[in-house]
């Protein structure tokens, strides 16, 4: 791959890609994080920590030297936390529709 | 407890300030009496009170200790007495 | 101190520099009004003259708020905030929650303001944004705070614009500890007769290192409070609950009780108050009483944290029965360390966890970054204009905004001095502040030299500062002895700040230009 190419994937990932990816774990994080002793520990900590883990992948992305592993962090973080989002979001649909019926 | 701990402090960063080899260097002032164990224990020395604050959990007075620290040894990297040569 | 690979030390260094020039002159204006509206209440007390005595909760509450309840349609019963605000008044706003289109979880209802004899001053009707707008006598106050928060941009785009200058500060510190490479040695170096670069590197990296914990804590604490309700609930209420921003804020914030919504006359407020300043030692600063008029009803006071704590403390009664029920947390219905993080965000941000004291280091630590910011912006200049890049209006804009802001401000003070007896601050506290940056953007294309312009602006800063006591007077605000009389010190002191600074202002500017002028003398006895 080009240099040029790979400064290019690199500024994806630490640009745009950071700033799509940190929300996504934000939001994946709800659902994982255990609750807590007042029930809340999932929904606020992942707002707490969301400057974090953006600045977190902005400077993996800037400072590893394996890109393959820039893209592999990023790109499964991302798939995981989306996937969770997605598979609970999914399964609040067909709890509606039941109910409607 | 927080006042005496910044003013304790404060006074290890001054005297670490006047000990500074790299600063003396540029003032091109002579070398300072501390070795460098000296001045590491006074390293130790004014960060002490700050670790004793907060095995104590008093947050609020870390804080001001962390704060008043900061803010006065920048004060004191600032301080420019009068005759004190070229820097 | 930290040795990074010579590649992604030249690249930390092109990330620290270029989010600092492209981001650097709105971050030093968020930077330099959060370092003023620290004080933002100290601010208004002294801008407003405010010198009534007893502080509004020492006063009987429980008889107006049953009378106003009485007059105020029962849909608003659903909440009520008691605060006290302006010359020692209290406010009371009743008002219920509501989704506003875009989702977002609202206040709406009416709000009332009472003198000290306990009669209506005040009353107005509309969302929370707009009963908690600008009044003529906080005009000054209010002003500091929307510039910071907001950069007086509309919602939601100035909470994200803040945001991101906050993330650009977070970028800014850490890539600045990764590319300093002698950190704690260099930390006492400020050299005063190398070139420009090296005077302007020592200072920017001096101020930056010791001021590095707390960079790191206001822009990560900044962009929490930025994003907070503009992208972060939305998005995990989106996540955790389907998109519903009530029940994340139920979850969150909600008692966690049975409703019970039969009616029963909520319980004396007075003995409420008067219970909890027994076990706290202090009088509540905030109180809201949920459900008023139902059995469910609660009431929680909201009071200043403890000693040696940061947290904000809250109690929590009965409504119906006025009863004492526990101390709650800030956040959620028990101790958690998410809602112990939340909370501490407030505190860490504000400086207001130990009134005055912290506050007053809070103001040094803002300082602080503004140095670091002003400086670095001219460090990045200076480096260039060295290498022969022709970045002259660079340097002017840079000149222009890092003097002409607080300049603005200073002219936004004495707007309010001069309107707030007439009644109509509200309009001329920003338009001040926009007519004293036209001057100073007009100084930017007229004078000369950068030199030069940034001496006038300094002067100027130094005038106003030391104008502004006898002005305040002039305009009709309280004088010192009246002012100490209502235990109002605050008053005394920040006029004796402001003199002595502009004071010092023009006595370093007179210095630096007798030492100038002894230069030229020097160089050219020679010749002579």
């Amino acid at each position: 791959m080009l240099p040029r190419t790979r400064k290019w994937i690199r500024i994806g990932f630490a640009g745009p890609g950071a700033l799509i990816v940190a929300p996504v774990i934000m939001a994946g994080m709800a659902l994982w994080l255990p609750r807590g002793a007042a029930g809340i520990d999932n929904l606020v900590i992942p707002l707490v920590l969301v400057p974090l883990i953006w600045a977190a992948l902005f400077f993996h992305a800037c400072l590893d030297s394996r890109l393959s592993r820039v893209a592999i962090v990023s790109l499964g973080l991302f798939a995981v936390h989306f996937g969770l989002v997605a598979h609970n979001l999914a399964d609040a649909e067909p709890a509606r529709t039941e109910t409607r019926e | 407890m927080p006042t005496t701990a910044t003013v304790f402090s404060l006074a290890m960063l001054f005297l670490l300030w006047r000990e500074n080899p790299k600063r003396r260097r540029t003032a091109r002032l002579p070398g300072g009496n501390l070795t460098l164990a000296s001045r590491q224990l006074c390293v130790m020395a004014a960060l002490l009170p700050g670790i004793i604050l907060a095995l104590q959990g008093n947050a609020s007075a870390f804080l001001m200790w962390l704060g008043s620290c900061a803010v006065g040894g920048w004060m004191i990297a600032n301080f420019h007495p009068i005759g004190s040569g070229r820097q | 101190m930290i040795h990074l690979p010579r590649e992604e030390t030249k690249l930390m260094v092109a990330v620290h520099g270029w989010s600092g020039i492209i981001l650097g002159l709105l971050l030093y204006a968020v930077v330099l009004t959060g370092m003023v509206a620290v004080f933002a209440e100290e601010i208004g007390v002294w801008s407003a003259g405010h010198v009534a005595q007893g502080a509004a909760f020492e006063r009987p509450i429980d008889a107006p708020l049953q009378k106003l309840a009485r007059r105020t349609p029962a849909e608003f019963h659903e909440a009520v905030d008691v605060y006290e605000v302006g010359d020692r008044n209290l406010g009371l706003f009743f008002h219920l929650h509501e989704t506003a289109p875009n989702g977002e979880v609202i206040e709406r209802g009416i709000n009332y303001q009472l003198d000290r004899s306990g009669r209506v001053v005040g009353e107005q009707r509309g969302t929370g944004e707009q009963v908690f707008g600008p009044s003529n006598d906080d005009a000054l106050s209010h002003f500091l705070i929307d510039t910071h928060v907001q950069l007086h941009v509309p919602d939601p785009w100035g909470l994200l614009l803040t945001g991101i200058l906050g993330l650009a500060m977070l970028v800014a510190a850490i890539s600045g500890l990764l590319i300093h490479r002698h950190l704690f040695k260099d930390i006492f170096t400020l050299r005063r007769s190398a070139s420009a670069v090296l005077v302007d590197r020592d200072r920017h990296s001096v101020a930056g290192t010791w001021s590095l914990p707390f960079a790191f804590i206001l822009a990560f604490t900044g962009s929490f409070f930025s994003f907070y309700g503009t992208v972060g609930v939305p998005i995990v209420a989106m996540a955790a609950f389907g998109g519903s921003q009530e029940a994340f804020n139920e979850t969150v914030y909600g008692s966690g009780e049975k409703p019970d919504p039969s009616p029963r006359i909520t319980g004396s407020l007075d003995h409420i108050v008067a219970d909890a300043r027994g076990r706290i030692g202090q009088l509540p600063t905030f109180i809201t009483i949920e459900q008023f008029g139902r059995a469910d009803a609660r009431v929680t006071t909201f009071h200043d944290p403890k000693a040696g704590g940061i947290e904000p403390v809250s109690l929590i009664y009965r409504g119906a029965t006025g009863a004492y029920v526990r101390e709650s947390p800030s956040i959620g219905t028990r101790p958690s360390v998410g809602g112990t993080l939340t909370a501490i965000m407030g505190p860490l941000h504000f400086g207001n966890f130990a009134g005055l004291a912290s506050k007053s280091v809070w103001f040094g630590l803002g300082f602080a970054m503004c140095y670091v910011t002003f400086t670095g912006l001219r460090l990045w200049l200076v480096r260039r204009r060295d290498g022969g890049s022709a970045l002259g209006w660079l340097e002017r804009i840079v000149t222009v905004i890092g003097f002409g802001l607080p300049l603005a401000l200073l002219g936004a003070a004495i707007g309010f001095f001069f309107t707030m007896p007439l009644g109509t601050a509200v309009f001329w506290t920003p338009a001040s502040f926009l007519i004293v940056s036209a001057a100073a953007i007009l100084a930017g294309f007229t004078i000369p030299t950068n030199g030069l312009l940034m001496r006038a602006h300094q002067i100027a800063i130094g005038a106003l500062l030391v104008a502004m006591p006898p002005i305040r007077l002039l305009t009709g605000g309280p004088g010192w002895g009246a002012a100490l009389a209502a235990g109002q010190p605050m008053i005394v002191a920040i006029d004796l700040m402001t003199f002595l600074a502009g004071v010092w202002t023009l006595w370093r500017l007179i210095a630096a230009s007798r030492a100038d002028n002894s230069n030229v003398s020097a160089r050219l006895k020679p010749a002579e």
